[in-house]
């Protein structure tokens, strides 16, 4: 779907210059202190600082040399503010692409309009759409650019919201049912409509969503607390591990510079992922927010990666839009150009995608379609839920009509005719099939039946085969009939169906899968929906869809697009596997750390210990300050990695758990002894 | 009084010597017998917890991975034990039997080596021969192994401390795969980390911590008049000393109860500190494990589905490996350098 992605270059340097600042910025304590890990960083490089200061004064020289401690007093520095730029980065991303979106509707002239006694007044005033407010009503006509988020109370229009989706097509929207919504910043293409606001300025979602990203707002989710916790544990076992290591150096008559503790110390803390950890969050809805999705919550995405259950509405989702008709089925004694010719005719009047598609079809069958008059002498009859047929009277007096196999078979049979048994199987047929059978009558005599199929988007079978990879069932919710439902399900490859699912269906279907433990996601943009999606776990509400339906979900999609779960999805394990990948590197880091340090330690009192220096780093200061420097530019190195996520595979979890222990796991363990190496070799050009 | 001391994991003998008399282990039948019953219930409560909870896959794959380490152990500690002390060879003296000082003639140096791993695996205690006069690299063997402290299960608490070790690696192993993390279908949460986080903490600080007391004495208050003075603790001063400390607090923790001897512990600092540490070691651990488990329970229950990460796969047997190593090495590798490695690589320089 590339219509869709608004891409970014990693570096944008327009915001490169907002990173770099907000790195300083962030240097406060107090915001800090949130970040157990890079917290103590911090105090070390304080620690640090206050030593060059005293040895630059004092001339002492028993902590080493003046240079080597300012030198690692920078570089501590240095690892910090990469680890504030990462997250600054990952922030002005995440800003940027919500501030792309909400550009479009700032100050847009809105012709506000009053409403007394539930009559419009037709008067109207011209203000800048942020001086509107929620209830306020407004009136938009062709060209116009819709002020503020609203939901339209009267009127229908097609809409150009390319500005917010990408997709140029335009829209219909109408008051009243479920396409009722409309977004600040699309523009009216036709029509006119009247528009009720539903938002206080800065209350939109996408306001909320810029909230969440700048910090003000964000809510560590309760995989980032947990894993926050661990960290920190592993951050006080290496407080221990350095303190005591003062007592033993003292038995073992060696002296450790502070500068040597306060190195040990930085790079045995898990400071790689302690200082992407943020920027991962963030990055995680910045690239639910590239794929057009508004996170209400960053936990919303999270929990998209648990999911076990898609509830997924057939059309639009599994098929084309609409059924298509497919075959014309004459019945017996009926001439095959006679019944098409029939076929037509009742289809001339007919809007609907059905009646549009059976005279496409006729028309490649080589019909010339009569050109649609006003013929007073022919009289068009609408559908009606009543009738459920619609059709043509014409001028010779036939009627012509094309309905549903029950409403045509009782209009036949009042009139006495019967009803063909071949075209009855017909109709059996085309139901076991998947399809929707339609009977054409002229004078409620039966003249056979046209079949509508329904389309399966090509690619959806690898999409759902992808997603059971992943372990997530997909459940199709349909309207049809379980015998239509279990073709087309069985064909698209879901596991499941909700055959003539009414909304409550549902909603019990979602009570019932998670009664069971299971986490359910569903897409939906009715109010009737509203309930199921706030049962949910996951729901994302179509843009489009009613307000109620985007209170109830946690995420809005702007492309109104159903296949969308499957990307949030996908989203939210990147989330979490790029956490965990990148800790696991972080900790198996420190194997390498230990045999550079270790050694460079002891070497003075223990010179046995030189066979520990597996890696024959020059002098002691160069092993330290190697593995110190390797340990802040590694930060940097990974902020690609963190924003733009590790790569998903769907290949079950034990497979995906070993390429993950592999890749990162034991390159994690080997990466920083080349990497420790070679900026030993490096150093040792200038010490 | 022997089928107590070894099948029981309790390790105290009648005499001093422990299973080095000839009173407690005269032959080296005997010895094969009493080898076995130090690790018979341990082995077998591995078994039982699959057998229990209906997991068996599960038990062999826990048991996989502590035979792993366990074989491991015990072909080093064999290896280094039947090459001898290089230091006697400088001597010119011949060692066709191993390194021989400290140990039972009648039991010979591999059956010592094998029975200090199998004693230091399980918290029994009890010895075969003396633990301070293994060499250096059996000796840091052995230490590693009480500091891991999750071999096999001890008898009355099971497999508690591997199952720290489960819940850090499902956290991790979870978040790699995509999936908050579950056991046995239980979320595991920021709660159930902290803890299993507090106990691996607790370890590593009463080990360290108190050794490093036991060092600052040492160095700064040496003529302290306790029974024992700190300077005469140590038997051998220097990294041998260092050793003797650790393993005294890092046998404590394990409630494992041998001692590398030599350690001149017994007088007021000794038996308080070690009290200390038993004490806080032991129980802390037991409550720890059990707390979690009531709080999974009070979960709600995710059933399996092809996105579960196996607890039971061999996959997730080698991370809880890797966990185990990673974290124990990573906590203690600077004292284990300080002792038994400076001593290794001093006497093979």
């Amino acid at each position: 779907m590339p219509k869709n992605k608004r891409n970014t270059r990693l570096f944008e340097p327009s915001l490169l210059g907002t990173a770099i600042k907000q790195s300083f910025v962030k240097l406060n304590p107090v915001l800090m202190v949130k970040n157990p890990v890079m917290f103590t960083v911090e105090i070390g490089t304080a620690v640090m600082f206050v030593v060059s200061i005293y040895q630059a004064i004092s001339k002492d020289l028993s902590q080493g040399a003046l240079w080597y401690n300012i030198t690692i007093f920078v570089i501590l520095l240095i690892t910090v503010l990469f680890a504030n730029f990462a997250e600054a980065l990952a922030e002005a991303r995440g800003k940027a692409q919500a501030e792309s979106l909400r550009k479009t509707r700032e100050d847009t002239p809105a012709k506000k309009i009053s409403i007394a006694d539930g009559i419009f007044i037709n008067e109207i005033k011209v203000v800048p759409s942020s001086q509107l407010r929620k209830d306020d009503y407004f009136l938009c006509e062709t060209g116009d650019i819709i002020p503020m988020d609203g939901e339209i109370v009267e009127g229908i229009a097609t809409i150009d919201e390319s500005a917010i989706t990408g997709e140029s097509a335009p829209v219909i929207r109408e008051a009243g049912g479920d396409k009722s919504s409309v977004t600040g910043g699309t523009k009216v293409l036709s029509d006119q409509i009247k528009v009720k606001v539903t938002t206080e300025p800065g209350e939109s979602f996408l306001d909320k969503m810029i909230a969440l990203v700048e910090g003000a707002s964000r809510k560590k989710t309760p995989n980032e607390i947990a894993l926050t916790i661990l960290l920190a544990a592993f951050t006080l076992i290496f407080i221990i591990v350095c303190v005591t290591l003062k007592p033993f150096a003292d038995y073992a008559n060696t002296s450790i510079t502070i500068a040597a503790f306060i190195s040990l110390f930085v790079c045995l803390i898990p400071t790689t992922i302690g200082g992407l950890l943020s920027a991962i969050g963030i990055a995680g809805m910045d690239r639910a927010l590239r794929a057009n999705v508004i996170a209400k919550s960053g936990k919303a995405v999270e929990t998209a990666g648990d999911v076990d259950v898609l509830l997924l509405d057939k059309t639009g989702t599994i098929t084309i839009g609409n059924r298509k008709a497919t075959n014309f089925y004459p019945a017996n004694r009926v001439n095959e150009n006679e019944f098409i010719d029939y076929a037509v005719l009742s289809s001339l009047a007919d809007d609907t995608p059905e009646g549009k598609s059976i005279l496409e079809l006729a028309k490649s069958k080589g019909k010339i379609i009569p050109s649609y008059r006003n013929d007073f002498s022919i009289t068009f009859i609408k559908f009606t839920a009543e009738t459920r047929s619609s059709g043509i009277n014409l001028a010779d007096g036939k009627k012509i009509r094309k309905g549903s196999f029950d409403a045509i078979r009782d209009l036949a049979k009042k009139s006495g005719n019967s009803f063909p048994s071949e075209t009855e199987e017909k109709v059996k047929t085309i139901s076991a099939n998947g399809g929707t059978p339609l009977v054409v009558s002229v004078n409620n005599e039966i003249k056979g039946v046209i079949e509508l199929q329904d389309i399966i988007k090509p690619g959806i079978q690898q999409r759902f085969e992808r997603l059971r990879k992943m372990g997530v069932k997909t459940v199709m919710v349909t309207g049809d009939n379980p015998l239509t439902a279990k073709y087309i399900a069985t064909v698209a490859g879901v596991d499941d169906f909700i055959a003539e699912a009414k909304p409550e269906d549902k909603m019990n279907y979602i009570r019932k899968e998670q009664a069971s433990g299971k986490l359910v996601a569903m897409m939906g943009d009715g109010t009737n929906d509203a309930p199921a999606l706030a049962q949910a776990d996951v729901g994302v509400s179509m843009n489009s869809g009613t307000q109620a339906a985007k209170e109830a979900g946690n995420m809005i999609d702007l492309d109104n697009d159903p296949t969308k779960l499957i990307e949030v999805v996908e989203i939210g394990k990147q989330l979490l596997i790029t956490r965990g990948t990148l800790t696991t590197f972080s900790i198996a880091n420190d194997v390498a750390k230990y045999f550079a340090i270790v050694p460079a330690l002891f070497i003075a009192s223990i010179p046995a210990l030189q066979s520990l220096n597996i890696m024959e780093l020059k002098s002691p200061e160069s092993a330290i300050l190697s593995a110190v420097i390797f340990n802040a530019i590694i930060i940097p190195l990974l902020i690609p990695l963190a924003l733009k996520g590790v790569t998903y595979k769907p290949i079950g979890a034990s497979a995906l758990l070993r390429r993950n222990i592999l890749i990162y796991g034991l390159g994690g363990i080997i990466v920083p002894f080349i990497g420790i190496k070679l900026i030993d070799l490096l150093l040792s050009l200038f010490m | 009084m022997i089928a107590i001391k070894q099948i029981g994991t309790n390790g105290g003998g009648w005499f001093g010597a422990n299973s080095a008399h000839p009173l407690e282990n005269p032959s080296y039948f005997t010895n094969a017998v009493e080898t076995i019953s130090i690790l018979l219930i341990p082995v077998a409560l591995v078994f039982a917890l699959g057998f229990y909870i209906n997991k068996k896959k599960l038990s062999y794959t826990i048991f996989g991975v502590m035979t792993f380490l366990f074989i491991i152990f015990c072909a080093v500690n064999m290896y280094y034990e039947t090459k001898g002390n290089p230091a006697i060879d400088k001597l010119g003296i011949a060692q066709a039997t191993g390194s021989m000082e400290g140990k039972e003639v009648r039991l010979g140096a591999a059956a010592t080596a094998f029975w200090s791993v199998a004693t230091t695996s399980t918290s029994n205690g009890s010895v075969n021969g003396m633990h301070d006069s293994l060499t250096p690299i059996s000796g840091g063997v052995i230490i590693l192994d009480m500091m891991i402290n999750a071999l096999y299960g001890g008898v009355g608490v099971g497999i508690l401390n591997y199952f720290i070790f489960i819940v850090i690696a499902v956290f991790i192993s979870g978040l790699m795969v995509g999936r908050t993390p579950e056991f046995m279908g239980h979320k595991v949460e920021a709660r159930e980390v902290k803890i299993a986080a507090l106990i691996t903490l607790l370890s590593a600080f009463l080990i360290k911590g108190f050794t490093a007391l036991a060092t600052y004495m040492v160095v700064h208050h040496p003529d302290i008049n306790w029974a024992v003075k700190p300077t005469a603790w140590l038997n051998n001063p220097s990294y041998h000393g260092f050793s003797e400390m650790l393993y005294e607090f890092t046998s404590s923790n394990a409630n494992n109860g041998s001692g590398f001897e030599g350690l001149g512990d017994n007088n007021v600092f000794w038996n308080v500190t070690t009290g200390i540490v038993l004490l806080l070691g032991r129980y802390l651990p037991i409550i720890a494990p059990i707390a979690i488990i009531g709080l999974l329970a009070n979960k709600k229950f995710i059933p399996e589905s092809p996105g579960t990460l196996r607890t039971d796969s061999a996959t997730f047997g080698v991370m809880t490996l890797a966990v185990i190593i990673i974290v124990t090495a990573l906590s203690y590798l600077p004292a284990l350098a300080l002792g038994p490695i400076a001593e290794y690589f001093t006497l093979n320089p």
